[in-house]
């Protein structure tokens, strides 16, 4: 709730709430439904594959609730979509929850899995069936399209690009981390040594570099910012070669 | 509460499978948004509570930050339409994104442009997309630009109040109005015309757009005008950027003209044609 200075808004907005009687004036009460529970989270695809990874901690202003509590979730056993969730810990489970029973649903209705774009689509129709009253919860959505790693990533309310994105962050840190996915990933402003304004193509990176570039994105982000930290989970999603299906790693991030 | 959701609340078309059935189970299973039903807090002024959570002007602390920031334009000219846009997202001072694609494809005839809240102008936009196959379908021939604009607002329109944030412009070529072009916005405006910039940038564009524009400028000169009008946006308003979004809308469709980085096309036109002296360098 230390993240929502909601009291000084709410008091004089709209001025019609203000009665003024012999008791002096009063004030009409407002929910604060949203907490910030702090974390981040981050996407790279790559050629086949793609990752996606979550920092476990959970906190409440000052306070750490848990260390363990993971962000990443598998929308079905033997589907290939993974979706991550940030913001508002009570708002974000209950997005995955919906797109889990939504995903399932689909399968029985259909018998075979929903494809990524439709996945894509349908989490912006959830999300923005709440436009009114807005789940706070920042989503990416990966999964693996005709071969390829797709991603898409969501403001809260479902916007979306369509044609899926190479790499995305959302959360506490992400001001942290997308100069560094910018520089690291798009290789945005780089240019080919002693070569005249001649930029470095950008060109799909090896599943061992994705790897290493989220857990350093992490590790730097622990050291700079309060909300992140104990542990990273990373899930890669491969579509073929060494390594194939969903995989999970734990990684070990500093527990101050 | 409950009559505050049929307020508006329209059904389009009963769903045939789990109508009547509870409304957890039509959630998950059916589109939650194909017959428009929105969750609302449960408070007794929905739009007030969301002013409060989203609106970052009158509370730069609030939770939830609409990206914003934006500068679109399109213009009529004998060979059809112009449409062209930048591509920055900015949510306060940070860039959320230099990669938005604002030029909505609604079908391969007609498209919209993306200003104000992202989310509602591509949700609506999809909306509008399905609402002008159905005419197609009900009437057998294709819907007029006046119409489908008409759709749009009488939509927005009906949500006034409630916080919505959008401003669009609608274009398309169709046989009996031939090229045609609408600005609609969440106010519930909607007006025809030949040339419209909308967003932040906007007066930037309309300063270069209004100097260069004819209806019989040709089509590589009009193509150039659209760029040139977002470069003079880019460069002046804070909130604009990224790339140039290009489309040229005829008669049997739209043709993309690229997604180009306005960095490139900024130091292009520097050294080539000695504008934007203002800004100096020592090379």
């Amino acid at each position: 709730m230390a993240y929502l200075h909601t009291a000084n808004i709410i008091s004089d907005f709209p001025p019609s709430h203000h009665h003024h009687t012999s008791a002096g004036p009063f004030v009409q009460h407002q929910i604060t439904p949203y907490t910030n529970n702090g974390g981040t989270i981050l996407g790279i695809t790559g050629e086949d594959f793609v990752v996606l990874a979550g920092d476990t901690r959970h906190s409440e202003g000052y306070s750490i609730n848990s260390r363990t509590e993971k962000k990443v979730h598998r929308l079905g056993k033997e589907s290939s979509l993974v979706l991550a969730t940030v913001g508002f810990g009570a708002d974000a489970l209950d997005v995955v929850e919906t797109m889990k029973r939504a995903v399932e649903d689909y399968k029985f209705h259909h018998n075979k899995e929903m494809s990524p774009p439709a996945a894509a689509q349908l989490l912006m129709t959830i999300l923005y069936s709440n436009r009114f009253f807005p789940k706070y919860a920042y989503c990416i959505l990966v999964g693996i399209h005709a071969g390829k790693g797709v991603l898409y990533s969501y403001d809260v309310v479902g916007s979306y690009s369509k044609s899926g994105e190479r790499r995305a962050a959302a959360g506490a840190a992400s001001d942290l981390i997308v100069p560094f996915l910018d520089n690291q990933v798009e290789l945005k402003n780089q240019y080919v040594p002693y070569a005249w304004e001649e930029e470095i193509p950008v060109q799909p990176l090896p599943m061992e570099k994705v790897r290493r570039l989220v857990k350093d994105a992490f590790t730097s982000a622990t050291e700079r910012h309060i909300q992140v930290g104990d542990g990273l989970q990373i899930i890669t999603v491969a579509a073929s070669g060494v390594g194939w299906g969903v995989s999970e790693e734990m990684y070990e991030l500093k527990k101050d | 509460m409950d009559t505050l959701i049929a307020q508006y609340t329209e059904p389009v078309y009963d769903d045939e499978i789990y109508d009547g059935e509870d409304a957890q189970l039509t959630r998950i299973s059916g589109p939650p948004t194909a017959n428009l039903k929105f969750a609302l807090p449960p408070i007794a002024q929905p739009s007030a509570f969301l002013r409060a959570v989203t609106d970052d002007h009158a509370n730069p602390d609030c939770p939830i930050k609409i990206a914003h920031g934006t500068t679109t334009l399109a213009f009529r000219f004998k060979g059809g339409i112009i449409v062209a846009t930048d591509s920055r997202a900015t949510s306060g001072n940070w860039i959320a994104s230099q990669t938005v694609k604002k030029v909505i494809e609604i079908n391969d005839k007609m498209l919209g442009t993306m200003a104000g809240g992202a989310a509602d102008c591509q949700f609506w936009l999809n909306y509008l997309g399905m609402e002008c196959r159905l005419h197609e379908l009900r009437h057998k021939r294709r819907i007029s630009v006046a119409a489908a604009s008409k759709v749009l607002s009488n939509i927005v329109y009906s949500y006034k109040g409630m916080g919505l944030s959008m401003g669009t412009m609608i274009t398309g070529v169709t046989p009996q109005e031939g090229p045609a072009l609408y600005y609609v916005d969440s106010d519930g405006t909607r007006h025809q015309g030949d040339l419209f910039c909308v967003g932040s940038g906007q007066t930037f564009a309309y300063g270069v757009l209004d100097a260069e524009y004819s209806y019989d400028l040709s089509t590589e000169d009009a193509l150039a005008l659209g760029t040139r009008s977002i470069l003079a946006a880019t460069h002046r308003d804070a909130y604009s950027g990224g790339y140039i979004n290009l489309y040229h809308v005829k008669e049997d469709g739209w043709v993309k003209h690229g997604f180009t980085d306005t960095d490139g096309i900024f130091w292009k036109r520097k050294l080539e044609t000695g504008e934007f002296s203002n800004v100096t360098v020592d090379l």
